[in-house]
């Protein structure tokens, strides 16, 4: 029996609690101890469900945004609490008075760097499940964004600053410095849990990819409306241009149903039309995902891969940067139509109309489906949760990657 | 334990500090939860305080009808939905249960405060009229609006205490009566006067004072250029914010003036010799006394602070709870109200009528009198006596046993 704890501390929404759950269910089903540490409370309840007993706030700041002009990996630290070594401190003093009362033998990272910063005080062995966004490459100088607008010299400018907080707070918790910023983010221990291709450094060689974790229960089933094209959307009231895109699923004629969740009734009942159904609640992705011909997205993870193995071409429209990350990804996948700058309804119209007809957008996704035909979720979060006890056991991780054939092989 | 989970700035964290210190230094180990990670690591980390993150409501979308009573504000802080209420009570229970404490103390906590319910921790509750509302059946409105009635607050009432009876069911824990039961505990004290009492005089016994420290802040002289003297605390979401800035440097007075939130460039164009800005808190110790106004959004903490040196204030309120404050003032002929200002200029003449406004300074003053012997050292004593007592009461290892053990289950 070990003591695990889950800590997710950075992002947004649904994506990293849907990651926790099948893992903590696993880890508790085996007899191990599981506290999970939450961003988002509310949403860790509505997810979790029971598994959210044993469940704590994470530290964080409040109120700063991912701005869009980020260059790096650093940049994203930078506006959580790591530009200032006051906060800084205060933050990872926080995860470790949490580590001090929990005790953990080992800790499950998701997207938590500051927490990163108290295991290495605490001394207790971390590893890190995310998406290749999270888990930037293990070099010297943590690379650029893979994307038009990085700037290779303002990333590693902005990874001086996180490089030189991140060794006053580790000095002053009198924990051994780092070289560089990715002797925090080390491959080695670290797992990618999305489909390889959708890494946006490229498929690496010296990374694990465990696959995606899309097994968490969606407590609602909705059916396709009647329509002659289904298209699944997913728009949050921070989406660039939801109101165009909204207007062009209407004015579209398609089957569509789309998850918006945290938008007011009135703002939703100008696109009302019997075969357009909103739902705020979580919706059964992989019932509506094998007859869908078009996602639409901000960028989410968890949505995109559901359908992108299902075979189904996406349009996004990026919301921050790491959907922007991931778009740019696709992209040149050739799966995905990507809508940036200044949109209007017709735009969008004209971007749904191609990434449906278009015939080589729907065969390039199917490649990738086929490639993961037999994908099996809870396959591969028995397969996750085996490796995640085989490095608290002292084995290594190196060249274990996730393929079709283990995860068969496991079903 | 010390928790401070609702409500901005810096006057929880300096409360909980002056308890801290004081605790530690009689050889307490104390735990601090609080809700802003930026400040606690200003202020308590030259103190030498441990602290974590206390549960918030994130990503709950926020209630956009009138607040009339203690109900809404819990109905505003995730309590409106049933999930998020028992995700937020359920992540205090796992702090409670790592930590053990003997007893905690709750400034605006009223999760926690459900919390220390179940799991029967003798609590302290310490905040101001308007974070502390009278202990009745139903709570009652807050006073002044003309749509927080009784009945609307009472609808708010049963509303939150349906939530928070459905949770509690679902932890197998005794339902509330009332929300009442939240407002009260083993100790109880209101960190304010009664004359500033968001709900009007209690029992003078309830009352402590601020526990706010004097030598909190930046040390910073008068310019010494004229002989009346303005201190101001403005914040960027005050209305018609520039215009307060221009009409205060205009003032023919020295200004000392607290503004955070705003970069020292835009600060720099209303500077002059007269009028100096601080984006830090200013240290009120031998500085306050000199004063001859307080322009404030009449936040608790400042405007006790500066009444306690008999400064009368001129006050533009931003939300509800100062709002309250300022009526309180105001009806104590202690100082006037600026609303909305349109101009500089009606910021100016505010500032000079009450300045030469003999009749609310002789008010500030006697409010300055009444409370001369009242020190944020001697709220402190009486707090810590209580605090010593619910420990000694508490037999440690028969009421963990009784009380943690089949919620220690959760984390197994």
């Amino acid at each position: 029996m070990s003591r695990f704890l889950l800590a997710w501390e950075l992002g947004m929404n649904l994506g990293h609690l849907a990651r926790m759950k099948p893992i903590a269910s696993r880890l508790r089903s085996r007899g191990h101890r599981v506290l999970i540490a939450v961003r988002e409370v509310p949403a860790a309840a509505a997810v979790l469900g029971a598994d959210a007993a044993a469940l704590v706030q994470a530290p964080h700041v409040q109120g700063q945004d991912l701005a869009a002009s980020m260059n790096g990996y650093a940049d994203v630290l930078l506006t959580q609490g790591w530009q200032d070594v006051q906060i800084l401190w205060g933050l990872t003093q926080a995860w470790l008075q949490l580590i001090r009362l929990y005790r953990p033998d080992v800790a499950l990272l998701n997207h938590a760097p500051t927490a990163r910063l108290a295991t290495r005080v605490a001394g207790i062995p971390a590893i890190m499940i995310g998406n290749g966004f999270e888990i930037p490459p293990t070099l010297d100088l943590l690379p650029p964004f893979p994307i038009a607008s990085a700037s290779a010299s303002e990333a590693a400018a902005s990874e001086r600053i996180a490089l030189n907080r991140a060794n006053a707070v580790l000095e002053r918790l009198r924990g051994p410095a780092v070289a560089s910023l990715s002797e925090l983010f080390n491959e080695a221990s670290a797992l990618c849990v999305t489909l390889p291709e959708l890494d946006p450094y490229g498929v690496r060689p010296t990374l694990s990819y465990g696959g995606p974790l899309l097994g968490a229960a969606a407590p609602q089933r909705l059916d396709w409306p009647a329509g002659p094209n289904r298209v699944f959307a997913c728009l949050r009231p921070d989406t660039p241009h939801w109101e165009p895109a909204l207007g062009a699923l209407r004015a579209s004629g398609a089957s569509v149903i789309c998850f918006a969740p945290g938008f007011t009734a009135k703002q939703l009942e100008p696109y009302a039309r019997p075969c357009l159904t909103f739902s705020s609640r979580l919706v059964d992705l992989k019932h509506l995902a094998p007859d869908a011909d078009l996602c639409l997205s901000y960028g989410g993870e968890g949505t995109i891969e559901t359908f992108l193995v299902a075979g189904v071409p996406q349009v996004i429209i990026p919301s921050h940067i790491e959907a922007e990350v991931l778009a740019t990804r696709l992209e040149d996948l050739g799966v995905a139509v990507v809508l940036r700058g200044l949109q209007s309804r017709d735009t969008i119209a004209e971007a749904l109309e191609r990434a449906g007809k278009d015939s080589k957008y729907r065969q390039k996704a199917r490649e990738l489906a086929n490639r993961h035909r037999g994908y099996d979720p809870d396959a591969v979060a028995d397969d996750i949760t085996d490796r995640i006890e085989a490095i608290v056991a002292g084995q290594s991780l190196a060249h274990a990657h996730y393929s079709l054939v283990s995860a068969k092989k496991r079903a | 334990m010390l928790t401070w989970e609702c409500g901005r700035n810096l006057g929880h964290l300096s409360r909980l500090r002056l308890l801290a210190r004081r605790l530690i230094a009689q050889g307490y180990c104390v735990l601090a939860v609080v809700r802003d990670m930026p400040s606690a690591s200003a202020l308590l980390n030259s103190a030498g305080i441990a602290f974590m993150q206390s549960p918030r409501a994130i990503g709950v979308p926020p209630v956009s009808a009138r607040i009339t009573g203690y109900a809404d504000l819990l109905l505003s802080q995730g309590w409106r939905d049933r999930s998020a209420l028992w995700g937020m009570l359920r992540a205090w229970i796992s702090v409670y249960e790592m930590f053990e404490p003997d007893a905690v103390v709750l400034d605006y906590a009223p999760t926690a405060r459900l919390a220390a319910r179940i799991l029967n921790v003798p609590s302290i509750l310490v905040g101001t009229g308007f974070e502390l509302p009278p202990a009745r059946n139903p709570l009652p409105a807050f006073p002044g609006f003309p749509w927080a009635t009784s009945e609307a607050a009472a609808a708010s009432e049963r509303c939150a205490l349906e939530n928070v009876n459905a949770v509690l069911s679902a932890h197998r824990a005794r339902p509330l009566a009332s929300l009442c039961s939240l407002v009260e505990a083993e100790s109880r004290y209101l960190t304010t006067f009664a004359e500033l009492d968001h709900y009007g005089a209690r029992e003078a016994s309830e009352y402590v004072g601020p526990l706010a420290d004097p030598l909190d802040g930046r040390r910073i002289e008068w310019p010494g250029h004229s002989a009346k003297r303005v201190f101001a605390y403005l914040r960027p979401e005050m209305t018609e914010f520039a215009a307060m800035l221009k009409g205060l440097a205009a003032t023919d007075a020295d200004v000392v003036a607290y503004v955070p939130g705003v970069s020292s460039e835009s600060l720099a164009r209303f500077e002059t010799p007269r009028c100096v800005f601080s984006r830090e808190p200013v240290r009120h110790a031998g500085f306050l006394e000199e004063a001859d106004a307080c322009l404030s959004y009449a936040p608790a903490g400042t405007v006790t602070a500066a009444l306690l040196k008999g400064v009368p204030q001129l006050m533009a309120p931003v939300h509800l709870e100062s709002q309250l404050t300022a009526q309180r003032v105001a009806s104590e002929g202690m100082g006037r109200m600026l609303l909305s200002p349109r101009s500089p200029e009606q910021v100016t003449h505010a500032l000079e009528a009450l300045l030469s406004d003999r009749d609310t300074r002789l008010r500030a003053r006697g409010f300055a009198e009444r409370h001369r012997g009242s020190t944020p050292e001697a709220a402190v004593a009486r707090i810590i006596v209580s605090i010593e007592t619910l420990c000694r009461e508490r037999v440690p290892s028969q009421t963990r046993a009784r009380n943690t053990q089949p919620l220690m289950a959760a984390l197994s």
